[in-house]
Formats: C-alpha cells, sequence, structure tokens
C-alpha cells in the first residue's frame, strides 16, 4: 500500500490520462503505463496469492521477470486469463482481476487452509503423496489452491498473423548493446533487424541516468534509432524472440497493440545470417526470512518505474545489496526526492565513492549486515538487521529493494546448446561460447558499466562489417564492481526464506532436496518445483543452486543450470495455430460435385476429401440408406461420385518400360485401349497402393493410385525417374484435378451410360470389361474405363470438372426410371468386401507384400525387375509363416472389424495372437462378412479360429475372400 | 529450421516446402537378382547415420519438385554443401 | 443432351465473379484462364524450342519467368514441365498441335483448364494478405511484375503471377480452392487502415 505516482518524471503522457478497473475498482494511469506501473501507482499492495502457501504477494518487478504479478486481463480485443502485470500495456477501459485468493486476495480463505497445510507441502509433496498417504486426501483443497486464471470460453476477436523472413544480421535487444551494434553497422549495407520486447528502443538508458556521446542517453538510443529506420532497418518493438534454434532460425512473437489494448500477434519465423545477442540481464533478489512479503521489489525496477513511469515503490526504501547496484537505486530515489534511509549492504568495505555519493544523497549505510527477518503480513513495515556481531536492529520501512546481482538473459543462446558457465566476479552464469556467427554484447556478458556495454555492442558489429565507424562513449561516473555473493541470509528461518516465489520454493525445500539427495539440478527442479512456474525461475533459478551448491558442498558451476527452452515467454496457442482452426485445421478438398451432394443429404466424412459417407436422401438412418444404396448396385444402377481417385499421364517413348518397374504385373503385354489391375511395392516389396492402369497408347499409360495416394504416387514416380533412371525418356503429368469421374455401376450401367449420348461404341462385345476408350459423353470429351471395385458392370467416366457435378445429375436424371441411385463410401466398400478385392489400407498393412494378397502367381510371372521384387525373395518375405488375407464368415457371433485371431488352441485371452480383421460388415446378400490377415491363412481354408474382440471371443470360419457371384458372371454381362 | 536454395528453381525454401529423403548415395543396384541378400538388405535398410557431416537428399517438394542432394551437419544442422542430383557432393562422404 | 459447367468456387464460366468477401482487395475468380500441362520426356534445348513452335509461345528456361505471347503465357513448373495459359477455346488446340508434332509423346499436353482455380487479387494490400500464408517473401524484389511463382500459400500449393504492381494471379488447386477462399476471407491485417 506504498507506492505513488511521482509529480513529475517518467515517460508516461501525463496529458492522457487513462481509467481501468482492478478487480472492480476504478483505478486511473496514464498513457506509457504498464499495468504493473499503474497499479503500483495506485498503491496495490496485494495483487495475488502465492501458488502453494497463498502467501500475500506483491509488484515485484517491472518487467517479465515477475513471479507474483498474474492477472486476468480484459481489453477491447479480448480476454486473457494469465498476463504478467509488467507485460501488459495500459489501455482506457482495461479491466484487470486477480487469478489468485479467494474470494479475494486481500481476504483469502484459501490460505487458512494452506497456513494450517504449510509443514506437510514440502519439496516432493506430490511425489510423496502420490505413493503415501493418500493423493486423493488433498487433492481436492490442491485443486482449488492451484492455478491461475479461467479462461472464459469465447473465441477473442485478436489477429493472427504469421511471418517468415530472412535477414543479414539479427540483434536481439534493443537497450545500449544493441543500440551502438546498429550504430556501428550504418551504411554496411547489411540488411539487419532490431527486436526488442519493450514497446519502445533504449532498454535500460529509458530509465537510468547516464549520458552518451555528449547527450543525455535517450537523445543518443533516439538519434541512433532514427538513423537506423532511415536507412531501411527493421525495427520490431512489443516483440519476444521466442526461441533459437539450428540453423539460427528464430521464433519471435510480435504484440501488436492499439489504443483499445492487444489487437494480435504476429509470429515470426525468421533466419538470421549473423546475430548480435544483447538481451541484457535481470535483477536477482536476496534470500531472506519474509523475502517475499509486498512491497518488496527487485532494486533496479525500483529504479525503473521512477524513471520510465514516474512511480515510486515506497516513501522509505530500504535497500539491501551485495553489490553496487543497490548505491545506484538510493541516488535515483533521491534524485526524485524520496527517501532511501537505509541501506543494508552485506560486503564490509564496497567502494568508498559509492558509500559517500549515498551519504550525501542521505542515506545511512550498514555495512556487513544483512536482513534478517520483515515484519507486516500484508505489506512491509519495518526490516530486521542483523551485523557482524550479531545485534539487531528493526528499521521502518514502506519498501524494499533487493539488488543480489543480475543474472544474464543467456536463455536464446543456451536453446542452441551454448552452456552457460558460472562467472564468479559477476557471480552469475554467462555464454563465453557461442554458435558460429553469433557475438554477445552489454549486461548478458556480465558486463556491468555502460562504457563496455557500449563497446561491448560496437565491436560485435565491427566484426561482422567493418565500417570504421566510431566507439560511442559514455563517462564512468560510477564503476560497478563485483558482486559479493550472500545466496541466503546467514540468520532467520529458512522455512520462511523463498526462492522460487511463484511456486513457493523456499530455502529449506532444497536443502530437504538435498538431503533426500535430489542434488542434480535437474532433480531439484523437479522435485521441489523450483523454475517451474509460468516465470521459469528468471528470478529464483540461480539462488536455488546455489543454495543447493552450498548444501553440497559443491561449487556452483559444478551444479550448474537446468536446459533452458523454447519458448522464453509464454506463447499463446491461438497464436500458434493461426489459421489452424476450427474449419480451417487442414485445408480440405470439395469434389466438382460437392454441391450436389449437399442438396441430397450427403453425410460427410473426411477422406482427404469431403466424400459422401451416405445419402440422407436414401434413407433416414446409415444403415436403411446402405442397404438401398447397395440393393440399386446389385438390382439396378448406382452412380458414385469417384472424382478423387487419382489420375497420372505416364508420357514418352520409354513410358511403358519405365511404368513396368512400378506395378507388380506385367504391364509389357498391355494393349492400347486396354486397363490392367495391379498393386505397386516399395522396394522393400512391401504393398503401398493399388489401382488400374491404362494403355492409350505405346508411349501414354494413365495410371490411377488409389484416392489417397494420387499425389504420393505421382510423387514416387518422379523421384525415380529423377534419381535412379535419369536417362529413361519420360514425363509424368498428374492431372487428377482436372478430371471429375463419375461410376455407374450395375446391371443396367450400360443402359444407362448409353442414356448419356456416348459417341463411340459401348456394346458388350466393343467395349468389353477391363478395356479404356476416350471420346465424347454428352457432348464433352469423356475417358471412360470399363472396370468394377463392386463386381457388378462398371464405367468410371471421367469429364473435364466443370462437368463433373451436371454429369451426376444427368445419370440421376435418366436413371431415375431405371432405379438409380446415389451411392455413399460406405456402400461402395461394402460392396467390394462382398468380391473380396481389398481396401489399401484397411486390408493391407505395413507389412502386407503382393504375396500375402494372393499375388504370388503374377508375381511369379513376370520376369522384368520391378520395385519390390527382390524384397519378396529375402528370407523373411518367404518364410511360409505370413500373415495372408483370407475370407471370413461367422460361425456364433458378428464378426467385428479389428478382432485379433486367436492362436491355435486358445480359447481365452491373454494368449498369442496369429492375425486381426481387416474388413467386415453385414451384406443384404451374404449376410455377416469379413476378411482376415491370419498366418498361413491361404492354406488353412474351411478352418476354424477364434476371435477376440472387444471383451468377448467368437468363432469363425475361414474361407476364400468371395462371397457374391464367385464366376464373375456379372462383371462380364 | 532448415532453409535451403534449391539448386533447380534457385529460390530460397523454408522447411516446409522442402521434403527430406534419407541419405543420398544409396545406389540401387543394376542386377537385383544376381544381389546377395546381404547385398540386399544392406542396400534396402542399412544407413551411416552420423554425428556431423551427412550427405543425403532433398525435394523442392512446395517448388519445382527436384531432388537434390545437401551435405548437413546432424549436430549444427547448418546446411554446408547443395548441389544438383547429377553431381557428387564434396563434403562428407565415406572418410 | 447439354451438360451445364460449374465453376470451381460454383459458379457460371465465361465471366469472371466478384469476391467481395476477401477483405482489403479486390478479389475475383478469373474463369476465363484455360490451361494446359506441358511434359517433356527428354527436354533437350532443341525440342523445347520445337514445342514452342507447336504451341505459338516458346517456354522459358527457368522458374519465375513468364513468357507471353499471343494471348499464351507459359510458365516454368519444373525442367521438363510447363504450364500453358490460353483461352478456355484454344486447349483442344494446343493439345492437338502437340500430339501431332511429337507422336512418340516426347513432348505431351495434358488438359488443365479444370485442374486450378484462379483467383485475382488486386489492391496495395493484396502482397500483404498472400505474405501471411507464404514462404516467399514478395517484398524485397522477391517476386517482380510479370513473373510467376510456386510455393505452398496457407499449406496448399499455389502458383502465383505478379501481374503489376498490386495485382496478383493466383491459382490453386480446384479441390482446394473453397478452403482457400475461407482463408483469405478470415485473414486480417494489423497493418490495415
Amino acid at each position: 500500500m506504498s507506492g505513488f505516482r511521482l509529480e513529475n518524471g517518467g515517460r508516461i503522457d501525463r496529458s492522457h490520462p487513462f481509467r481501468f478497473t482492478y478487480n472492480g475498482r476504478s483505478l486511473s494511469g496514464f498513457a506509457g503505463d504498464t499495468l504493473a506501473s499503474a497499479l503500483l501507482a495506485n498503491g496495490s499492495g496485494i495483487i495475488g496469492r502465492s501458488f502453494k502457501y497463498h502467501r500475500p504477494r506483491g509488484i515485484y518487478a517491472a518487467g517479465v521477470e515477475d513471479p507474483n504479478a498474474m492477472l486476468a486481463v480484459r481489453d477491447a480485443h479480448g480476454y486473457e486469463p494469465g498476463l504478467r502485470a509488467g507485460q501488459v500495456a495500459l489501455v482506457d477501459g482495461l479491466e484487470a482481476k486477480s487469478v489468485t485468493g479467494w474470494p479475494s486476495p486481500d481476504f483469502d480463505l484459501v490460505a487458512s487452509f494452506t497456513r494450517f497445510a504449510a509443514p506437510f507441502m514440502t519439496a516432493g509433496f506430490y511425489y510423496k503423496t502420490l505413493k503415501w498417504p493418500n493423493w486423493s486426501w488433498y487433492e481436492e483443497a490442491i485443486r482449488k489452491a492451484a492455478g491461475f486464471g479461467l479462461p472464459d470460453g469465447a473465441v477473442d476477436g485478436r489477429l493472427r498473423e504469421y511471418r517468415h523472413a530472412t535477414c543479414d544480421v539479427l540483434v536481439i535487444g534493443a537497450g545500449p548493446a544493441g543500440l551502438a551494434a546498429v550504430r556501428a553497422l550504418k551504411g554496411s549495407g547489411r540488411d539487419v533487424v532490431l527486436v526488442d520486447h519493450a514497446n519502445a528502443a533504449g532498454g535500460a538508458l529509458r530509465w537510468e541516468d547516464a549520458d552518451v556521446d555528449g547527450q543525455s542517453g535517450m537523445d543518443w538510443a533516439d538519434g541512433v534509432v532514427s538513423d537506423f529506420t532511415a536507412e531501411g532497418g527493421t525495427l520490431l518493438l512489443n516483440t519476444f524472440v521466442t526461441g533459437a534454434y539450428e540453423g539460427n532460425f528464430f521464433t519471435m512473437v510480435e504484440s501488436l497493440v492499439d489504443e483499445g489494448g492487444l489487437k494480435g500477434e504476429r509470429i515470426w519465423k525468421l533466419k538470421a545470417e549473423h546475430v548480435i545477442l544483447a538481451t541484457g540481464s535481470v535483477d536477482r533478489p536476496l534470500v531472506y526470512q519474509n523475502n517475499d512479503r509486498p512491497g518488496t521489489l527487485l532494486s533496479s525496477s525500483v529504479r525503473q518505474f521512477i524513471g520510465e513511469y514516474g512511480v515510486a515503490a515506497g516513501q522509505q526504501l530500504v535497500i539491501f545489496t551485495n553489490n553496487d547496484s543497490g548505491y545506484l537505486t538510493a541516488l535515483k530515489v533521491a534524485r526524485a526526492g524520496l527517501s532511501a534511509p537505509h541501506i543494508i549492504d552485506t560486503r564490509q568495505a564496497p567502494s568508498e565513492a559509492h558509500v559517500e555519493a549515498a551519504r550525501a544523497a542521505g542515506s545511512r549505510v550498514h555495512l556487513g549486515a544483512h536482513v534478517s527477518n520483515v515484519t507486516g503480513g500484508k505489506h512491509v513495515k519495518a526490516v530486521a538487521v542483523s551485523g557482524e556481531s550479531g545485534q539487531q536492529v528493526s528499521l521502518p520501512c514502506d519498501a524494499i529493494a533487493l539488488a543480489g546481482g543480475s543474472t544474464p538473459v543467456v536463455h536464446l543462446a543456451a536453446h542452441r546448446g551454448s552452456k552457460p558457465v558460472y562467472d564468479e566476479a559477476s557471480a552469475s552464469f554467462v555464454c563465453p561460447t557461442l554458435p558460429r556467427r553469433w557475438y554477445s554484447a552489454g549486461a548478458v556478458t556480465g558486463a556491468r558499466n555502460l562504457a563496455e556495454v557500449l563497446a561491448q555492442g560496437h565491436e560485435a558489429a565491427q566484426t561482422i562489417a567493418n565500417t570504421g565507424a566510431d566507439v560511442p562513449q559514455s563517462e564512468v561516473m560510477l564503476g560497478m564492481g563485483g558482486v559479493a555473493a550472500m545466496w541466503q541470509a546467514p540468520t532467520g528461518n529458512p522455512k520462511n526464506m523463498f526462492v522460487d516465489l511463484q511456486n513457493d520454493v523456499k530455502a529449506s525445500d532444497i536443502k530437504l532436496a538435498a538431503r533426500e539427495n535430489y542434488v542434480s539440478v535437474e532433480h531439484l527442479k523437479r522435485y521441489t518445483t523450483l523454475g517451474m512456474g509460468t516465470d521459469q525461475g528468471r528470478t529464483s533459478n540461480i539462488n536455488g543452486l546455489a543454495i543447493m551448491a552450498d548444501a553440497t558442498g559443491r561449487d556452483i558451476g559444478v551444479v550448474g543450470t537446468t536446459t533452458f527452452r523454447p519458448p522464453y515467454t509464454a506463447t499463446r496457442m491461438g497464436a500458434i495455430a493461426h489459421h489452424r482452426q476450427m474449419d480451417g485445421y487442414a485445408p480440405r478438398r470439395l469434389m466438382p460435385a460437392h454441391q450436389d451432394h449437399v442438396a441430397h443429404g450427403a453425410k460427410f466424412e473426411d477422406f482427404g476429401w469431403q466424400r459422401p459417407d451416405w445419402y440422407g436422401c436414401n434413407g433416414t438412418d446409415r444403415e436403411a440408406a446402405i442397404k438401398v444404396e447397395m440393393k440399386a448396385v446389385r438390382g439396378a444402377v448406382g452412380v458414385f461420385d469417384a472424382s478423387p481417385l487419382g489420375k497420372i499421364e505416364v508420357a514418352g517413348p520409354d513410358a511403358r518400360a519405365f511404368i513396368n518397374k512400378f506395378y507388380v504385373s506385367n504391364l509389357t503385354t498391355l494393349k492400347t485401349g486396354r486397363v490392367r489391375y495391379s498393386v505397386m511395392c516399395h522396394d522393400d516389396g512391401i504393398i503401398f497402393d493399388d489401382g488400374v492402369v491404362a494403355c492409350i497408347d505405346d508411349n501414354l499409360f494413365l495410371a490411377g493410385p488409389t484416392s489417397g495416394n494420387a499425389e504420393s504416387v505421382a510423387a514416387w514416380f518422379e523421384r525415380w525417374r529423377q534419381t535412379e533412371w535419369p536417362d529413361m525418356q519420360v514425363a509424368i503429368a498428374p492431372v487428377t484435378s482436372n478430371w471429375a469421374a463419375i461410376a455407374l455401376a450395375g446391371p443396367k450401367a450400360r443402359d444407362l451410360l448409353a442414356k448419356l449420348s456416348p459417341d463411340f461404341d459401348i456394346s458388350k462385345d466393343a467395349f468389353p470389361h477391363m478395356h479404356y476408350r476416350e471420346g465424347n459423353i454428352a457432348g464433352v470429351p469423356a475417358r471412360v474405363a470399363r472396370v468394377s471395385f463392386t463386381g457388378e458392370l462398371q464405367y468410371e467416366v471421367s469429364v473435364p470438372a466443370r462437368y463433373g457435378q451436371a454429369l451426376m445429375q444427368a445419370a440421376m436424371r435418366e436413371g431415375d426410371a431405371m432405379g438409380a441411385k446415389r451411392i455413399g463410401m460406405e456402400a461402395w466398400l461394402r460392396l467390394r468386401l462382398e468380391k473380396g478385392y481389398l481396401h489399401l489400407g484397411s486390408d493391407t498393412n505395413g507389412r502386407t507384400t503382393p504375396l500375402d494378397i494372393g499375388m504370388g502367381g503374377v508375381v511369379a510371372k513376370k520376369q522384368a525387375d520391378f520395385l519390390g521384387k527382390r524384397a519378396l525373395s529375402l528370407p523373411y518375405n518367404a518364410s511360409g509363416r505370413r500373415e495372408e488375407l483370407v475370407g471370413l464368415k461367422p460361425i456364433d457371433a458378428p464378426i467385428q472389424i479389428g478382432g485379433r485371431i486367436l492362436a491355435d488352441g486358445y480359447d481365452s485371452v491373454p494368449c498369442p495372437t496369429i492375425g486381426n480383421v481387416t474388413s467386415a460388415c453385414d451384406s443384404p446378400d451374404a449376410g455377416n462378412i469379413a476378411m482376415a490377415l491370419i498366418e498361413r491363412g491361404a492354406s488353412r481354408i474351411g478352418e476354424r479360429v477364434n476371435i477376440y474382440a472387444e471383451g468377448s471371443i467368437s468363432e469363425a470360419k475361414i474361407c476364400v475372400p468371395v462371397f457374391v457371384d464367385p464366376k464373375n458372371e456379372r462383371l462380364h454381362v | 529450421m532448415i532453409v535451403i536454395t534449391c539448386p533447380y528453381c534457385q529460390e530460397i525454401r523454408h522447411e516446409e516446402e522442402l521434403t527430406y529423403g534419407g541419405e543420398a548415395e544409396i545406389i540401387r543396384p543394376l542386377e537385383p537378382e544376381k544381389a546377395s541378400d546381404d547385398e540386399w538388405t544392406e542396400y534396402l535398410y542399412f544407413r551411416t547415420n552420423p554425428k556431423g557431416v551427412h550427405q543425403e537428399q532433398w525435394c523442392c517438394s512446395g517448388g519445382c519438385g527436384q531432388w537434390f542432394k545437401v551435405a548437413r551437419d546432424t549436430v549444427s544442422h547448418e546446411v554446408l554443401e547443395v548441389t544438383t542430383f547429377n553431381m557428387k557432393l564434396k563434403t562428407g562422404g565415406p572418410a | 443432351m447439354m451438360l451445364d459447367t460449374i465453376s470451381p468456387l460454383g459458379g457460371d464460366f465465361g465471366s469472371t465473379n466478384a469476391l467481395a468477401s476477401i477483405p482489403w482487395v479486390t478479389a475475383s475468380e478469373r474463369r476465363d484462364l484455360g490451361a494446359v500441362l506441358i511434359t517433356c520426356a527428354a527436354p533437350s534445348p532443341e525440342r523445347i524450342k520445337s514445342i514452342g513452335l507447336a504451341i505459338g509461345c516458346s517456354l522459358p528456361r527457368s522458374h519465375g519467368l513468364v513468357v507471353e505471347c499471343d494471348g499464351k503465357r507459359a510458365i516454368w513448373l519444373t525442367p521438363r514441365s510447363w504450364l500453358v495459359l490460353c483461352e478456355t477455346d484454344d486447349e483442344a488446340r494446343l493439345l492437338r498441335s502437340i500430339a501431332s508434332n511429337f507422336p512418340d509423346r516426347s513432348a505431351h499436353a495434358s488438359r488443365y483448364s479444370d485442374a486450378l482455380c484462379w483467383l485475382s487479387l488486386e489492391g496495395a494490400k493484396a502482397e500483404e494478405l498472400l505474405n501471411q500464408g507464404c514462404f516467399l517473401s514478395f517484398s524485397q524484389g522477391g517476386l517482380p511484375v510479370g513473373n510467376s511463382k510456386r510455393t505452398p500459400v496457407a499449406g496448399i500449393s499455389a502458383v502465383i503471377l505478379r501481374e503489376a504492381e498490386t495485382v496478383w494471379t493466383i491459382g490453386v488447386e480446384r479441390s482446394r480452392a473453397s478452403y482457400f477462399v475461407e482463408w483469405l476471407e478470415g485473414l486480417t491485417l494489423s497493418g490495415g487502415e
């Protein structure tokens, strides 16, 4: 309850006041505020409750590193249940709500439960409780206490965009180091992208008091930026680089913000030739008793709140530091007309200059001292300070600034596998070895003085392109020395010393993990949940592993860090999904006659294409309609949209020799105007497609792969042509989508085709089974194949796609008097099952060879080599213990698809199995029928097998897989 | 993320426009019937799988549909060399 | 018997059809474009030249170039295939011409007028729209006026022609046209007015 707005200062626009609400209370802020600065300015003390113990927590930091400030936010564009206050640009009318604490974070009833439960909820609580005594005793209460905001279930109106880009140099971070880099690249002709997560360039220059090249830091920064953009450089603000990947490829998320709030997000996929990592650092807290009380902030954030937003953390600020940067905060506070009455420095002898400057600014400096406790339950009231002698004094305060050293933001380098190495002088992990063509500059290297930061940025750029620019200068007023690490206050109760504020991991938890031998840093993380929160442990990881190092008597560098993984910040699923949601999830394909199918009540299934499974016009329910459709084909004529069937023209002097290399059947003898059915294998002998091939003339063949493989078979042909047989004179033209294909099947198919005015002879003798004709149908160019998937007289009529729907309608109109029906996929597949024709992918699997489906004779007859041939004589393919495709008839109960065939002699499970049911259905003519792949099945015709499916066992008889018209008389009518 | 300039259409192609085709220089024996079972299984299944430079096949499937050869470092993902399919890569290969 | 025609987006052929639902640009379905797919089994320079003579439009030798000649435009697809855009009525003549000049099918022409759906996008924002679904960058001189590129857009294969600075013609596979139009309709532009 201590923060307030200063009269002057900051980069906010005081002429643009905003109203916003926090938990229903109306508050005010200014343009340029973040939600965090506005809440602090309004004195909002408690903004949430901690994850495990529901302790009150306040604004802790100005940026993404804040472990506490998770809020649900609604703006003009939508609602988000868990945003970090420092990441949300304040807009007029914004509504923010706390997401933890019930009924409110100020008065939290759950806290009373957790206060009681706290002693039990130590490291490894979940692991232990799952084993003993009983997780379910705790589950309900914990689920209530845990988690953040709830989604509202609405689809928001935010924009989603993707961009792919490349650049010569990616500069990550537009602080002084990054700006020095782009300044040095001026005139280099390099295509540079400069990225920063803030809404303006400048980084720490936006709030620190520093001069560069004789100007104020911000004037210098503005000049560099305007030169950069004038030269055509790309400046991306509000943009987080979320991941770094192999090949200098980066993902970035750009927030698109307008006066209504977060309008949308743009995901960038960017590949950079060179990378300058200038990501800076975040401040680290110190660990002492009750170090989580509201009113406690990171020291650099206190400066940022003053300098950037004109917001003070309190009237009486106590600074607790182990390095020189704490003094900067004291000076900043004094310059803002505020008071920092006490600096508590863990060091005995810091630099005289710093101490004198602080004293001159009105601060009392306590050397060799530490904070041993804090009083004030909902907000800090006083700190207990212990000196060397063990004496304790109580100092009143309303805010505490913590300067425990800084943690370089090495995440992106670490994503690429750069190993963070412990640097004693800065007491932090840095990445001295970077990926190729990466350079680092600024605080991310551990640099602590502006002059050094600028020089490093400049140097990195000059390594990429030597433009001969001069190094930007900054006078060092108070040099920043090293950090005297104090990882945990020497006095105070470790059970109230918080290391990870988001996940409530305490110093005592880490020590318990060490005692229970979870000493590896990766185990420590998972056992205690240290750094596993949505803040990713930005402020906690280093302190935690240092305490672990201490507890196990190892060096910090030996303990090492956990693995850094993308994304650097939370990324919304919606932004990643982009258009791939709802109807846009997968590109859907429609057949030329789609509207006609819709008009006749088609129930669509996605087979890669939207295809009618059955037609509502044929019956009110699926089974009834399918029966009607099957009967029409067996008794009259069915009209089936076969448009997705693959159509690949293979042309050239070597076309025949070429295509003969792919199919199992011999195609050297295929005459003009004839069609042959065959299967195609990969070179390992496994079937991957089946279909018919038509010979249009000696140098032109039309391959008809299955619908699902239309594209992959064309690619398969093309690959072998290019890579293995580049000298063959052949070209491959995939033309599937140019043609609509309508199949007419049934005893009256010829009568119906005749009604469609073919301009060629379709009589039985002129156009026999397995023949192909080209001509005109109904006045338009047509390709007609007399082939059959149903066992009936069948024609597949292809016309240019624009006529597809009209041909479908004409066939139905002309066929009406004959009893023609539209046929859906399910009826079509059942009709073929009645004939025992295999359905690729159902009756074959990733192990099925032509030998297993009864094509051994065809294979044996073919002299020429074909893909897969040699593999068929490998021992495992010729073993005689293969699963072979056979028919099944039930004995006691209907057969179900997927049922397992039990090994001989077994009638209960578990037991060995010897195959499975691949297709099954009820046939109006043949009753319940099925096909199955069964070990040595072809030699077991007539034998009985047991089938296990969905909990029960039934008996069936193996048969030849033909259930209708075994003599194929209907094919040749 | 792989980005390769296709040696046929000269276009910078992102991974989503490319298809990976396994190790390069896997030659199908010219006379399969004369190959022993061991030779055939060697051709079908055995690959070098190196840590480091890998010679491999890629296809510009989103663009011009051509197969080409790439030397890629399997550790860093760096593309070291790209050639048309009729050429031998100079980088990597049997030591 | 006469069969009606239906365009990929469900309309009559013979006219262009405005697609008012696509934001930011003036969009229409180009139903006037016919096409043949030329493939060549042995693409020697001489044969490519003679194909050009047979169809009355020479074939470009590299990706991106579009040769325009006598109402036809030839687009390079692969080292041995080209898309020739023509008036729909011209399709049959081109097929016959190739068939009679190359009886051994060393060059081959396939009907292709119905394989693709052609969309025209016109407006300053058209490039931005395409960029959202595309890996290629069209800015930075990526696609000069008069050139073409082949690349996936919104996950489906497309041929893109830049007719003028702000005029684009995009061919997508017919069966996926309705998906593609819906994708365009759903696009949003952060940089919009």
